[in-house]
């Protein structure tokens, strides 16, 4: 029984871990998006 | 000349003679599934990429085995269980795959390599213009990777051996392959071969698990491929180089995948044609040599493992969850998005890059001939090869920590 809860423990930690990467996977299309349109927006004005 | 025998003439069907009539019974069964699988392959019924190398191999391992030296029924294909270097040796001087199967497989490479040709063939402009959106429907496909975990270990299995079965929920070969490598390498055999044989049969049996779970209307929303925006190749790139050094330093056990996959993506962005038809031919030649490896792994002899139905039924359990928290995951984005979201985009986030797309485009046309969903289904699904990637490597760093 003992075991099957610590399997229980690391399926959630994992899937929270992967919540929160998947997250930051976000994040950084969102920083990379701006940047990427922010560069081509300088480079029009030039 | 020394015949005592008859059938020393016949030393194929001398060994059938000499196993025990389980082992010859399944051995008949295995050659008759692998001509089954080839069948089903050149029909385009399951996937012939996979089917042909891996069902072929399979039938002529299993007819093709003999008496060795030590009076032991082997093949002259692969030994993947040697392991003390004399015998490694001579098992790389006498089997045609084992130089193959201890330098690609034994240390990932074949997975990682396999990672790189699908790189340079996905196309993430469709999950960089909805990423929150692919990543929502990937981690609910992620139910069969996460669930499978405690139910191995109720079933016996050790954690290690929990997660590399559990990681077959992902549907990625490539990380399969890695996990049971890295975690459970005394089970990668049969969980290798398990997953492979199950992503090509993903494409017949999902159709009937989105009849069940998804009504017919829904399945007949239509979604503007227009919707998407144009994602400019500098993007893409940038986040290829971005993503993949963030998420090494934060999995450095699952850095050779990143790498990979990420550099793949780099290739294909910035458009370097040398490099570009290199990785195509590479993924069709790692494609080729793993399957032909795979179907050589399952002679009787070696598949012969006590676990291995409750290897076959939880790796089933996983594809069925994570196609089933798939299609939940879709339903939930179909009701936030006021209706405007195809529920059947949710099967496509369980990854299989690009099957599950087509399963979904092909479950849409069935109700509407007209409808096209595919270009909205390919988000999730890179989506899905993404977060598998990265479950794989929380696995691979969390597991060995309990």
């Amino acid at each position: 029984m003992k075991e099957i809860i610590t399997a229980f423990t690391i399926a959630l930690l994992t899937y929270a871990l992967g919540l929160l990467t998947c997250g930051l996977v976000g994040v950084i299309i969102l920083i990379v998006k701006k940047i990427v349109s922010n560069r081509e927006e300088g480079t029009g004005q030039t | 000349m020394n015949i005592t025998n008859i059938w020393d003439f016949f030393p194929g069907f001398y060994s059938f003679i000499l196993m025990e009539p389980v082992n010859a019974l399944i051995r008949f069964l295995l050659i008759l599934l692998g001509m089954f699988l080839v069948y089903m392959g050149y029909k385009d019924k399951l996937d012939p990429l996979l089917m042909l190398p891996i069902g072929f191999t399979m039938a002529v391992v299993n007819g093709g085995i003999l008496i060795m030296g030590g009076g032991e029924l082997g093949t002259l294909f692969v030994d993947p269980l040697v392991s003390e270097p004399s015998k490694l040796l001579d098992a790389l001087q006498m089997n045609f795959l084992q130089p193959f199967y201890n330098f690609t497989f034994t240390n990932g490479l074949i997975a990682c390599l396999v990672f790189m040709g699908i790189g340079v063939i996905t196309d993430l402009d469709f999950f960089i213009a909805r990423p929150f959106l692919s990543l929502f429907l990937a981690l609910g496909a992620e139910l069969g990777t996460i669930l499978t975990l405690p139910l191995a270990v109720a079933l016996g299995f050790s954690f290690k051996e929990a997660a590399s079965i559990a990681i077959v929920g992902g549907a990625d070969g490539p990380m399969v392959l890695f996990t049971s490598l890295m975690l459970a390498k005394h089970l990668f055999v049969p969980i290798a071969v398990m997953a492979y044989v199950y992503l090509g049969i993903c494409y017949a049996v999902y159709p009937y698990l989105i009849k069940l779970l998804i009504p017919k209307r829904l399945r007949a929303i239509p979604m503007d491929p227009m919707e998407i925006r144009t994602v400019p190749p500098s993007e893409k790139f940038t986040f290829a180089i971005v993503a993949g050094v963030v998420l090494s330093l934060f999995f450095p056990v699952a850095a050779p995948l990143f790498a990979c996959f990420f550099f793949g993506v780099a290739v294909k962005e910035s458009n370097i044609g040398r490099f570009r038809e290199f990785l195509d031919i590479l993924l069709s030649g790692s494609t080729l040599f793993l399957g032909f490896t795979l179907g050589a792994l399952l002679s009787v002899t070696i598949v012969m493992n006590p676990k291995i139905l409750l290897i076959l039924i939880l790796g089933m359990v996983a594809l069925l969850l994570s196609g089933i928290g798939g299609l939940i995951a879709g339903l939930i984005a179909y009701k936030v998005s006021g209706g405007k979201i195809n529920p059947l985009i949710g099967i496509a986030a369980v990854s299989c890059v690009p099957t599950t797309a087509k399963v979904a485009q092909h479950c849409a046309m069935e109700v509407d001939e007209t409808i096209m969903i595919l270009p909205h289904a390919m988000g999730p699904c890179v989506a899905g090869v993404i977060t598998t990637a990265i479950l794989c490597g929380i696995y691979v760093t969390l597991v060995p920590l309990f």
